[in-house]
């Protein structure tokens, strides 16, 4: 049992959609966007709500089961040991691209650098060996090629469209 | 409508250009030579030079990648490299090769028998910009020549390193005996500054390592700018790290027993290397190669 005045503090998050998220403050102070907010409002109240109007409560929820367990594994002193990439790779497996991308986008705003970094390297991955179809449609590219260009630019380097995944 | 059900009908349709950038700068060169006809602004954004050169400042950090030529492809005309799955991925000694580059370019109009890689270290042949090469002429000491690419002429090195033999201008051996054989890897901190050549490791390959069988070729592939691997070419069938700090073999990387193959490490890069003094006044790439 934790002593009175040793409880741990919680940060109070509300998403674009209006959910309330009650967060660990080592684990909220992951997000460069809500420490900042703390830092520059050092006299605001314990039960201060933190609107993040950039982000809905699917990915912040996401985020937070991302950024707690990295906030343990530094605490155990597990970080870049096998049980992080196990917890990583399980992280990501069952995630779909659209997912991805709301995760990358909220991180991207919530400023937080190891993730962001992890999720970049993350869809690098998956696209790496991915037609250029498949990259189009993920990233919402309008192929503005006419035929014959797209086809002229594809000769170039014929080698480079050999081998490519299914998508 | 709610706004979260709007959300979800809604593609993203806007992603963030340094996003989407960050991610393309990570991608392997056969990727982005594929993405280049995903639309006309990432084709003039994949062949910007600033591009290239942060690409391959990127990739620098991140790998260092080995491979190899496989010469009978000569005899078709086409001259095939060949890489290691990404280094890491797998302690696998059976490499799973994959090409990388594809041509038939002048080998057409000059027949040969063989490709030859003159020697690579940590993925660059380059130094400073500039290829380097170790040159053997009968009983002369082995040196180190380069080629000037403001001249266009070759030049002897005006500061060789203070041992015998050379095997590349960046990590050379020597010292035999009966029951050890030691690898001296030596850099040149500074480049050009003949006192700054240090000895940065000396490596026993023990007799128990005798599974390679008679040596008689070792060539350094990559040596660490820190860390404690140096990953060695050995009788151009197997590549093996060690690990500098126990001076044993941590890991056989590749095997074959195929001749005629020549191994080496390189780096991917779009950069073309009369670009390099660009690159370097751009002081991303002095950064990259600052150790060799």
């Amino acid at each position: 049992m934790s002593k009175l005045g040793q409880a741990k503090r919680i940060i109070f998050l509300k998403t674009a959609d209006g959910q309330l998220f009650e967060v660990d403050e080592p684990v909220a102070m992951e997000f460069e966007i809500v420490k900042s907010f703390f830092d520059e409002n050092e006299d605001a109240a314990d039960d201060t709500v933190v609107p993040l109007p950039n982000v809905s409560a699917e990915p912040l929820a996401g985020i937070i089961e991302f950024c707690k367990a990295h906030v343990e594994f530094r605490a155990n002193g597990a970080a870049g040991k096998d049980e992080v990439k196990k917890f990583n790779a399980e992280y990501i497996k069952e995630k779909s691209n659209e997912q991805l991308k709301e995760l990358i986008l909220a991180a991207n705003y919530l400023n937080i650098k190891e993730m962001l970094d992890f999720l970049t390297e993350t869809i690098a991955n998956r696209l790496k060996n991915k037609s250029v179809e498949y990259v189009r449609a993920f990233f919402g590219i309008e192929n503005d090629f006419t035929p014959q260009e797209e086809e002229a630019v594809r000769k170039e380097y014929e080698w480079a469209f050999e081998g490519v995944d299914e998508d | 409508m709610s706004e979260r059900q709007k959300k979800m009908e809604a593609p993203l349709l806007f992603f963030p250009h340094d996003i989407m950038l960050d991610i393309l700068l990570r991608l392997p060169i056969k990727s982005l030579l594929r993405f280049k006809c995903a639309s006309k602004s990432w084709l003039s954004l994949i062949l910007t030079h600033k591009f290239a050169i942060t690409h391959l400042a990127k990739t620098s950090e991140r790998f260092c990648r080995y491979g190899f030529i496989e010469s009978k492809n000569l005899y078709h005309g086409r001259l095939s490299i060949y890489r290691l799955n990404d280094k890491g991925s797998s302690g696998a000694s059976e490499a799973e090769a994959a090409t990388v580059y594809d041509s038939s370019m002048i080998i057409d109009r000059y027949p040969t028998n063989e490709a030859n890689i003159m020697g690579s270290c940590n993925g660059v042949t380059l130094v400073n910009g500039v290829p380097h090469w170790v040159t053997q002429r009968g009983d002369e000491d082995d040196k180190i020549i380069y080629f000037d690419l403001v001249e266009e002429k070759f030049k002897e090195f005006s500061s060789p390193p203070p041992f015998e033999s050379l095997r590349t201008p960046l990590g050379c051996f020597g010292g035999t005996n009966t029951y050890t054989v030691f690898i001296e890897v030596w850099i040149m901190k500074d480049y050009g500054v003949k006192e700054s050549w240090i000895k940065l490791m000396n490596l026993p390959l023990h007799s128990a390592d005798r599974q390679f069988g008679y040596l008689q070729h070792v060539m350094p592939l990559s040596i660490p700018k820190d860390g404690d691997e140096v990953v060695v070419d050995i009788n151009r069938n197997y590549i093996a790290s060690f690990n500098t700090r126990t001076r044993k073999i941590e890991n056989v990387l590749f095997s074959s027993h195929k001749a005629g193959l020549k191994i080496a490490s390189y780096e991917e890069s779009l950069v073309s290397p009369y670009h390099f003094s660009q690159a370097s006044e751009a002081g991303k790439l002095t950064e990259a190669g600052k150790f060799i």
